[in-house]
């Protein structure tokens, strides 16, 4: 590279002092915020390779291929004209003057000065220490050295000084090139910084049981160097400890923490960067150190007294020192959860928050099975209300909840241990109870909502969504909630995350219905030969009853259309939590006659049935038995009702206010244009059910708003709403058209409908089809209003056939003797069902829950 | 060990079940297309109901602990859809579930299930 201190720019200059992860990341973000164009930017590098990941440093045991953990793309840092000069170690700084010295003592002048050096690994001041057998661990370099040492034909044995985080994964290096594996620690435990005390027991039994031999309490005094190796059994090396044992070995790797790399600044007090008590360079929450135009950023950093030794805080101050030097102040770093979770030789650890437990007042939860080597805790509040802390050991499946109860302060369960306990069904916290403002990634501060706009954005791919926002791209802990929110937000924007069917076709439902159309295809049995595989299942069989009934409108109980029937449709009733099953008839726009009312009122009476007013305005009866259903059906059918389909994918209710009849505001016959649509569209099966409303006036009163089509009168005619939806996901109805006539009203919706049922997903509500809709609403009234697709002919026909084609499926039913034989509960008894078991409450029926059966059973005995 | 006529084959509509009552036991018989009979317990475990004749039948492809792929036949209960394999009665959806499977088979028209449940039920 050229001699730095000769440029032809007369941009002013920024300077970054290191190129590791931390530093790369810096030059990522300065890229993208396009500051190359303003800044001539020099990076100075004390190893001789450009940034790597230095988290995944222990898989170069296993590649040896440091190509693996590149990070840094050579052509994105000479496209952004970014002169990166590897090997060069800058020993200086001169604040007042505003420039650095390199090893080679060339001074370059900086605009704004960027260090972030790291840290390096703490070697204890040991006698013997620098002994050639003797390694840290934190470069490439490092490692190519231990490789070195462990091929030495007599190198048998390896011993890792420190069992932290590090210790551990280093240990496991070890084993892994075939090394008798020692782990020596000064502490009592393990893992000290993440685990309490009993946590780390057993992590040490677990280690132990892998051929790892750890010392626990073990001070080094000195390390002897036994000068030649004579014989097989002999070895290079004796650690002497404070107890006056002692241990041989071949190669010793220190791996007893980590201190900030503030050696420039260090040893140089007057250039006008102060240090932390304990080291490393102080920075405010804007990543500014205490001299004018200097940032630190990443492990060498102190921030409010604390070292962060991970990646993803590291990240935070690159991105917030970017946008600092961008002009954007508004961005400031406000510490970083440490939480950890990852398999150390195998054994599942996790750790959240206070795992020791040193809260005051605070409360801990235990669960342990020595068999298996598991060890759960938790830390809560000293009411109960709220995590603190957490420790896994052995089994981390519950890592990710834990971690978000945490992380966004939610209220517990009543009884937190059911958090940790096995074989307890869990309160498992899913995507949806999670605020946006959730961190799903910590690595790279990704949110639930920064996942969420991704997707919206167009990032419909595990792949897609980590390269809009990196998500999972660090150390991959969050890959399985990051999957989760993409299904999540796939699934919220209406989409099916695999639109195969299931796995007897390979099709969406939309393919299906075209196959079944263009083929003409009547039966399941056909479809399945022709387009599908094995024998179908519980989504296929109803959805491909659901497209032949959009289709050609066959009675749903054919013998080869019946065994495709959701137990609902199978028996027209919606079944119960017991196993019985309601009874829903049609009660047009919610008007009815006395003596229908009557009629209601008698049937439930005889029948000892449950009645409820529904949301929909009719009557819901409750409590019917299987075999009672044809009875019922049959008195219901003689005094003139339908059934209402409440079981079905299809035409609900159309809600009705009074309308003009009576009401003082009413502008047109709300209840008149009701009874039309409902008697028109009901039995029309479709993706997913329709609801209907029509008001009178602007006051609304039948909240047609809500629904898949609402009709609002107007002193001119009929504003149609459509699209509207209430239940889990709420969508205002869009304004389709205005002061439309009924003809006109009435076509605009057969069009709608027998597009929707052509187009949809299956189990694809209107709300969430019109927002697949590409194009949008104009689309629609596009295709609708001005015909741009020429269907609006076709589709008026298809829905003139299913209005042809249309029974009360209870109706036919109950004058067919062979079909009223599947309603019976026994095929070879006239019993009923002796678990179907009824108490009285508020003077009508409700199943008796299994305490109440038990004792009911027992007063019987008696 | 007692054996019970319970229906004929034409009782059973192809690939639907129907439940018998033996000796006390509320059984759910199902028949494939190719006349297939499978017997398992009407009672849905996880429902609590007795409904499991009421499901919908599926069959799908599982790996078994040697890891042989398999396609099994289930049925899926119609409360909250947990699958059972009818040949083993081994839940799908949860391990540690599974429910009684009986011995059931055609003699010539009849449908004919026997029983370990003893007379006294
Ligand atoms: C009976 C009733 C509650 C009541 O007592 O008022 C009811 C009962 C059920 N609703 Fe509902 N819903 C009832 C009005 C509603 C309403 C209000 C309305 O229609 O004005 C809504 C919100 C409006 C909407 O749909 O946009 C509603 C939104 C749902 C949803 C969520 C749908 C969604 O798009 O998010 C489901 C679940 C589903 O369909 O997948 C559901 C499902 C159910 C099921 C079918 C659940 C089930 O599978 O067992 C319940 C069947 C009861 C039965 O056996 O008859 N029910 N349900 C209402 C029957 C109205 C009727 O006369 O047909
Ligand atoms: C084996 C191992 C496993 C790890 N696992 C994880 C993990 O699972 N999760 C996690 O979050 N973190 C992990 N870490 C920690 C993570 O690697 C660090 O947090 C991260 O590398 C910090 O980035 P940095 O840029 O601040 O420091 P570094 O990556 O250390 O980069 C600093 C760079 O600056 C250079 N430098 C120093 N002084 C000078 C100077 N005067 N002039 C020029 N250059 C200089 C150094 O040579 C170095 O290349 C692990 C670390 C190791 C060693
Ligand atoms: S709101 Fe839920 S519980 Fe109530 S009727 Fe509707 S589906 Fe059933
Ligand atoms: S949390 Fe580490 S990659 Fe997301």
């Amino acid at each position: 590279m050229s001699n730095p201190t000769v440029s032809t720019s007369h941009k002013p200059k920024l300077v970054v002092v290191g190129n590791g992860m931390v530093g790369h990341h810096f030059i990522t973000k300065i890229i993208e915020q396009g500051l190359h164009e303003c800044f001539d930017i020099h990076v100075f590098a004390e190893e001789d390779r450009p940034a790597y990941d230095r988290v995944y440093l222990s898989s170069y045991f296993e590649h040896k291929d440091a190509s693996k953990l590149n990070l840094v793309d050579l052509a994105t840092y000479e496209s952004a004209r970014v002169n990166l000069h590897l090997n060069q170690r800058i020993v200086d700084i001169d604040a007042a003057n505003k420039c650095i010295t390199t090893k080679d003592g060339e001074q370059i002048g900086y605009a704004e000065l960027v260090l972030a050096t790291g840290s390096y690994p703490f070697v204890p001041p040991i006698e013997g220490k620098d002994h050639p057998h003797c390694h840290v661990y934190r470069t490439i370099a490092d490692l190519d050295e231990i490789l070195a040492i462990a091929e030495l034909p007599k190198v048998k044995k390896g011993v890792v000084v420190g069992g932290g985080l590090l210790g551990l994964e280093a240990a496991k290096a070890l084993v892994t090139l075939g090394l008798e594996t020692y782990v020596v620690e000064f502490a009592p435990q393990l893992m000290g910084v993440q685990l309490d005390p009993a946590g780390g027991e057993i992590l040490k039994q677990k280690i132990e049981a892998l051929g790892v031999t750890v010392l626990t309490g073990k001070n080094t005094q000195q390390i002897i160097d036994n000068n030649s190796v004579q014989s097989e059994d002999d070895h290079y090396l004796t650690m002497q400890f404070t107890d006056e044992t002692s241990l041989d070995t071949d190669m010793i790797v220190f791996s007893a923490g980590i201190r900030p790399q503030d050696g420039i600044v260090k040893n140089n007090s007057q250039c006008g960067v102060e240090l932390g008590a304990r080291g490393g360079i102080l920075i405010d929450g804007q990543c500014r150190t205490t001299a004018e135009n200097i940032y630190a950023i990443g492990e060498c950093a102190v921030w409010d007294n604390k070292v962060f030794g991970l990646v993803a805080p590291g990240y935070s101050m690159a991105s917030i020192c970017a946008a600092q030097i961008a002009g954007d102040t508004k961005q400031t770093f406000a510490g970083a959860d440490m939480s950890t979770k990852l398999k150390l030789m195998g054994v599942d650890v996790g750790s959240i928050g206070d795992a020791q437990g040193k809260t005051e007042g605070s409360l801990s939860y235990l669960y342990q099975n020595p068999k298996e080597g598991i060890y759960k805790k938790l830390v809560t509040t000293d009411d109960n209300k709220k995590l603190l802390g957490a420790v896994l050991v052995g089994d981390t499946e519950d890592y990710n909840n834990l971690l978000q109860l945490y992380l966004n302060d939610i209220d517990l369960p009543a009884h937190p241990e059911s958090l940790i306990l096995p074989n307890v069904e869990k309160p498992v916290m899913g995507i949806e109870n999670l605020p946006d403002t959730a961190t799903i990634c910590s690595c790279y501060n990704v949110s639930k909502g920064d996942i969420c706009a991704a997707v919206e954005g167009g990032a419909y791919s595990i792949a897609d969504v980590k390269a809009c926002t990196s998500a999972a791209t660090g150390c991959g802990g969050c890959a399985p909630m990051v999957k989760d929110t993409l299904g999540y937000q796939l699934e919220a924007l209406g989409f099916e995350v695999n639109n195969d069917l299931c796995e007897h076709f390979s099709y969406s439902r939309q393919d299906l219905y075209s196959l079944v159309r263009v083929h003409e295809i009547k039966t399941f049995d056909a479809l399945l030969t022709e387009h599908g595989s094995g024998r179908g299942c519980e989504i296929c069989k109803p959805t491909v009853a659901s497209i032949l009934a959009s289709c050609w409108n066959d009675y749903v109980l054919k013998p080869e259309l019946a065994p495709l029937q959701d137990s609902n449709d199978y028996y027209l009733g919606n079944i119960q939590k017991d196993g019985t099953y309601s009874v829903v008839p049609r009660v047009p726009g919610g008007e009815i006659t006395a003596d229908k009312l009557i009629v209601l009122g008698q049937v439930a009476k005889d029948y000892n049935l449950y009645t409820k007013i529904t949301g929909g305005q009719r009557v819901d009866l409750f409590g019917a038995r299987l075999e009672q259903l044809p009875d019922i059906w049959t008195e219901l059918v003689q005094a003139g009702f339908e059934t209402g389909h409440a079981y079905g994918k299809s035409l609900r209710t159309v809600k009705s206010c009074i309308g003009n009849n009576w009401c003082r505001y009413g502008v047109d016959d709300s209840i008149g244009l009701a009874l039309r649509l409902e008697d028109r569209y009901k039995g029309v099966r479709s993706p997913h059910k329709i609801k209907m409303g029509v008001s009178g006036c602007m006051r609304e009163c039948a909240e047609a708003q809500s629904k898949d089509f609402g009709m609002i009168a107007t002193e001119n005619g009929w504003n149609l709403f459509v699209c509207g939806n209430g239940g889990i996901t709420p969508r205002h109805g869009e304004l389709f058209a205005t002061d439309l006539d009924t003809e006109t009203l009435v076509r605009y919706i057969d069009r709608i409908i027998m597009f929707y049922i052509k187009t949809a997903d299956k189990l694809q509500r209107t709300s969430k089809w019109r927002e697949s809709l590409e194009g949008g609403l104009e689309y629609l009234q596009d295709v609708i209003i001005n015909d741009s697709l020429e269907i609006a002919a076709e589709l008026e026909a298809q829905m003139q056939l299913l209005i042809d084609n249309y029974v009360c499926e209870w109706k036919e039913t109950i004058t067919d003797t062979e079909k009223l034989k599947r309603f019976r509960h026994f095929v070879n008894s006239e019993k009923g069902d002796d678990n179907v078991v009824f108490v009285t409450e508020r003077e009508q029926i409700r199943p008796a829950t299994e305490a109440e059966k038990a004792q009911i059973k027992t007063i019987e005995l008696v | 060990m007692s054996q019970q006529t319970v229906c004929k084959l034409h009782d059973i509509i192809p690939e639907t079940g129907v439940c018998a009552l033996i000796n006390g036991k509320q059984v759910a018989i199902f028949c494939t297309k190719q006349a297939e009979l499978f017997a398992v317990d009407n009672y849905d475990p996880f429902s609590q109901a007795n409904v499991l004749s009421r499901g919908l039948l599926g069959d799908t492809v599982i790996t078994d602990h040697k890891g042989v792929e398999k396609a099994v036949l289930y049925v899926a209960s119609p409360i909250y859809k947990q699958r059972f394999n009818l040949a083993t009665g081994q839940c799908l959806d949860d391990d540690s579930i599974q429910i009684d499977t009986y011995p059931v088979q055609l003699e010539g028209d009849d449908v004919v299930i026997s029983s370990p449940l003893s007379d006294a039920g």
